[in-house]
């Protein structure tokens, strides 16, 4: 004890805390998914990096590069940067453990720092452009999104969205970057305010009290293996945000008291009846939200965007199609899995393994097809008002590729659903749609110039696999152990 | 008469089985006069709800009782206690006293008292306590006790 | 005897290259309740989570109602009930709502009591699930376990979140059930004086085995501890057949017995010339014994 303490008082202050900071740096550094997400990132910004040095440096046409370098890491890594932050300051060992704040914030406003300021200031040279218009965007992006997820409000997430898709068109592109020498004041006032609301989510980290709201952390959610207490945490975040929502609320009641007094209805009435502990909310309510968005992006890229003033209609389709296809087909899988350990007590219900687990997949493949179809049916307003002259040919290829590469990455979602880490499942199942999206893109590209068997043969294929996947996945829930 | 359900105190985190306390309680009752012949023990659903213990506890506690001959099952009535005489054989309720005193006497040894001494401290003890055996209405007499004792000393 | 409810055959379940149980036997006969004890890590959980289907076993077999485990049948499954250690529901729901839609799957639920049960327990229907305390949750758990009026009843450490009232009025409902039908309950706990109310039999596992498994009052009349006062001092060949533990200092000795017998003390006394207090033990002193026992 005693040689214990002599110890500490030799050791000069400053190395106590380089030594501490050195420890906060591995509770990152060992997160496995950092890694993965930063090899995403490398893959995304490096190519782009170069592009911008080439024949595009300094010019307008290389804006968009510099949408995407500054804007992505942005939107991706905070709401990812405030869970970890949470997972140490909202605890009570931030509290109780003697000189842990210093350490823990200076890590933090070090990570801020080289998102918000470093990243813009390293890119804007070599892409050729002012660097304060860059540090503007990175913080107008960035910081609201850090208070979003803070908060779990929606809100000031629209604005980093809407300053991120601001990018794709021309006026935003010179705004922000192209022109940037003339917006100097209005830019030094966005980094201004940027730094001000940074540096006070800091001082707010430093300030979390349980009896707080802000202090519940959805950062648990990634990972397989939780805590009891943190189960509660999460059980306490959605009991919240339906609390939180009037909309949520009524529309939630409403659906459960239609729910009363059912029993035997066969096979229908059981996937109705299953439907229930799927959302809080019935699809045709919560698909709403997403069929807004479809709306707002649509009408967004079609009208205003610079892809559509420079004629880059198949590009924007691509993105919609693409929207409406992995939100529906993820959304199968990844319900199913958030209700695995609800399902362990569902299997005791008086219903055989079999039964359980085919009303529960026909309930999840149910919610993603209604899903699909109010998207489409978005999408097709979207292009209705952009109009733009489609053959009934077209339109009949495309809702057949996309119904068909629905099923596929259904089925890629529900086969990755019985695995416990989320974090696994979408890092696999993003790998398989790279590989199961990228014939109905081809076919777009080279519309014309394939024929109606290929297609048929596409559509076939995807299909098949979406079957495929769907029975592997059925065998793999019908095995599965609820530890 | 019924007897109020508390009649027995049951602890069930004791080291002694709850049937066996109540098996004690009721003989000790029957002994010292609490129950008489012909009075009903509290029925099985009052005594487990009361002492919150297990119904199959308390009937295999009755179920004991019925087979050593203290209570018969009464039809329409529960367990109804038998005249004293009929609680089990004598060589029953003598080995039954034989476990309790061989400790002591093997004290006494420990002690250094000789098998006189012993006998004459348990002499005094049964003068002593002669008057309230007779009037608790207890069919154990004399000789039987000092038949009892016997044997061990001689060991 | 009818068949038993439960029964259990060479039971042993690997998870990767840990062993957890090795080579379980048991039965639970009908209207019999069966106490699990076992110390943190001793299988109790898997035990249970294999015998209800939820976990394959590696090897052995299980039936429930005459019927394999891991493929129950629907009719099986309505006798059932089953009370995890960690209750989970869907926190969006009123408290009302899921018992709706437990209520949605059972042929036979029987509302009233669910409402009575309510009642006596204060639970708050029109709260939301993710907004109850951990007890309060145990509670609801507990209540949709009850509500079919399942033959069966699996508990696994249903009360450890419950205040002494509350799990005093838990243990109080389990009574009427018991008296009032031929309810069958398989009950894991680490509160041993819970057990000594409603247990008839225990099991105690350790090391993923069973170490004990009968009559709660036959453990009690069997397992005792001898504390053994000699004259000089005890020999280093000092033994105690059938001994748990045994320690000894000086003249004096401390020993548990795993099977106690009168006349065996009456031998001991001569063979060591010493005084011999037996001590009875409660369930909670036997299990201390016994796990410490077979750690020594």
């Amino acid at each position: 004890m005693a040689l214990t303490s002599n110890n500490v008082t030799v050791t000069p202050h400053w190395a106590t805390l380089l030594r501490q900071i050195k420890q906060v740096c591995m509770t990152y550094v060992t997160q496995r998914y950092l890694w993965i997400g930063m090899a995403f990132f490398g893959l995304i910004m490096v190519p782009n990096m170069l592009v911008s040095m080439g024949p595009q440096h300094a010019r307008r046409d290389g804006a968009p590069t510099m949408a995407f370098v500054i804007g992505m890491p942005m939107l991706a890594a905070v709401p990812f940067l405030v869970g970890l932050a949470k997972s140490q300051l909202a605890h009570s060992r931030a509290r109780l453990t003697p000189q842990f704040l210093p350490a823990h914030l200076i890590v933090l406003a070090g990570i801020l720092l080289s998102f918000l300021v470093m990243l813009p200031l390293f890119a804007a040279p070599i892409a050729g452009f002012e660097p304060l218009g860059l540090v503007a965007l990175a913080m107008a992006i960035g910081v609201p999104a850090l208070w979003g997820s803070h908060m779990r409000r929606f809100t000031p997430l629209l604005v980093s969205l809407a300053v991120f898709y601001s990018l794709l068109t021309s006026w935003g592109l010179d705004w922000w970057i192209v022109n940037s020498v003339q917006h100097v004041k209005i830019h030094a006032a966005i980094v201004a305010f940027g730094i001000v609301l940074a540096s006070s989510w800091i001082w707010r980290m430093s300030r979390l009290r349980e009896e707080m709201d802000d202090y519940q952390n959805a950062y648990q959610m990634l990972f397989a293996r939780r805590t009891s207490t943190e189960a509660i945490e999460q059980r306490r975040i959605v009991a919240n945000q339906v609390r939180r929502s009037s909309l949520l609320r009524g529309v939630g009641d409403w659906w459960h008291s239609r729910l009363g007094g059912y029993f035997g209805g066969g096979m229908l009435g059981l996937v109705r009846i299953l439907t229930y502990g799927l959302q809080a909310t019935p699809i045709e309510v919560s698909g709403l939200f997403f069929v807004a968005m479809m709306l707002c992006m649509g009408v967004f890229l079609t009208q205003f965007s610079v892809l559509a003033q420079q004629g880059g209609d198949t590009g924007i389709v691509m993105f919609l199609v693409q929207f409406g296809n992995i939100l529906p087909g993820m959304m199968a899988g990844e319900l199913l899995a958030q209700r695995r350990p609800r399902i362990a007590n569902e299997i005791l219900l008086p219903l055989t393994r079999d039964q359980l687990i085919n009303a529960l997949f026909a309930a999840s493949i149910r919610n993603s097809i209604v899903l699909w179809l109010m998207m489409h049916v978005a999408l097709g307003v979207v292009l209705a008002m952009a109009g733009r002259p489609f053959e009934f040919r077209t339109i009949l290829a495309l809702l057949l590729l996309s119904a068909s590469s629905t099923l596929a990455v259904i089925g890629a979602s529900l086969r990755v659903s019985p695995w416990p880490s989320r974090a696994k499942r979408i890092v696999v199942s993003m790998t398989a749609m790279m590989i199961l999206l990228p014939p109905l893109f081809a076919w777009m590209v080279s519309k014309a110039a394939i024929n109606s068997a290929t297609l048929a043969t596409i559509v076939f294929a995807l299909t098949a696999i979406g079957i495929w996947a769907i029975r592997s996945a059925r065998r793999a829930w019908l095995n599965l152990e609820f530890v | 008469m019924v007897e109020t359900p508390a009649i027995f105190e049951i602890n069930p985190n004791s080291g002694v089985p709850i049937y066996r306390q109540i098996v004690d309680q009721v003989h000790a009752m029957v002994a010292g006069g609490t129950l008489r012949e012909g009075d009903l023990l509290p029925s099985v659903r009052q005594v487990a709800q009361n002492a919150a213990v297990n119904p199959m506890t308390v009937s295999k506690a009755y179920s004991r009782l019925e087979i050593e001959g203290v209570v018969k099952r009464a039809r329409g009535l529960g367990m109804q206690v038998l005249p004293p005489s009929e609680n089990g054989s004598l060589d029953d309720r003598k080995a039954q006293f034989r476990t309790t005193i061989e400790p002591a006497l093997h004290r006494a040894r420990q002690l250094g008292l000789d098998s006189q001494q012993i006998r004459e401290v348990i002499l005094s003890l049964l003068q002593k306590t002669q008057s309230d055996v007779v009037t608790g209405g207890s069919p154990v007499t004399d000789p039987e006790k000092k038949a009892t004792g016997g044997p061990p000393v001689a060991t | 005897m009818n068949e038993p409810v439960l029964r259990v055959a060479q039971l042993q379940k690997i998870f990767g290259n840990k062993e957890v149980l090795r080579g379980i036997d048991l039965a639970v006969e009908p209207g019999t309740v069966l106490g699990l004890l076992g110390a943190n890590g001793s299988g109790k959980t898997t035990l249970i989570k294999c015998a209800l289907g939820l976990l394959r076993p590696t090897s052995g077999n299980i039936m429930v109602f005459g019927e394999d485990s891991w493929n129950l049948s629907a009719a099986a499954k309505a006798r059932l009930g089953y009370v995890p250690q960690e209750v989970t529901s869907y926190p969006w729901m009123r408290v009302r709502q899921v018992l709706a839609y437990t209520a949605a799957f059972y042929e036979r639920w029987n509302h009233a009591f669910v409402q009575t049960l309510c009642e006596r327990w204060h639970v708050p229907l029109e709260d939301r699930i993710g907004s109850l305390s951990t007890g309060q949750l145990q509670t609801v758990g507990i209540v949709l376990a009850l509500g079919h009026q399942p033959e069966f009843l699996v508990l696994d450490e249903p009360v450890a979140s419950l205040d002494p009232s509350a799990r005093r009025q838990f243990l109080r409902t389990l009574l009427e059930l018991l008296q009032d039908r031929q309810q069958t309950i398989l009950f894991s706990t680490h509160i041993t004086s819970d057990l000594e109310r409603v247990a008839q039999r225990v099991a105690i596992l350790g090391d993923g085995k069973i170490r004990f498994l009968g009559e709660l009052d036959e453990l009690k009349e069997r397992v005792k501890r001898l504390r053994f006062t000699a004259r000089h001092d005890l020999p280093t060949s000092f033994a105690v057949p059938g001994a748990l533990r045994c320690e000894v200092a000086g003249s004096h000795a401390t020993v548990s017995v795993a099977n106690f017998d009168e006349r065996l003390v009456a031998e001991m006394r001569q063979t060591w010339d010493a005084d011999i207090a037996v001590n009875d033990l409660n369930l909670e002193e036997i299990f201390v014994e016994m796990h410490d026992g077979a750690h020594v």
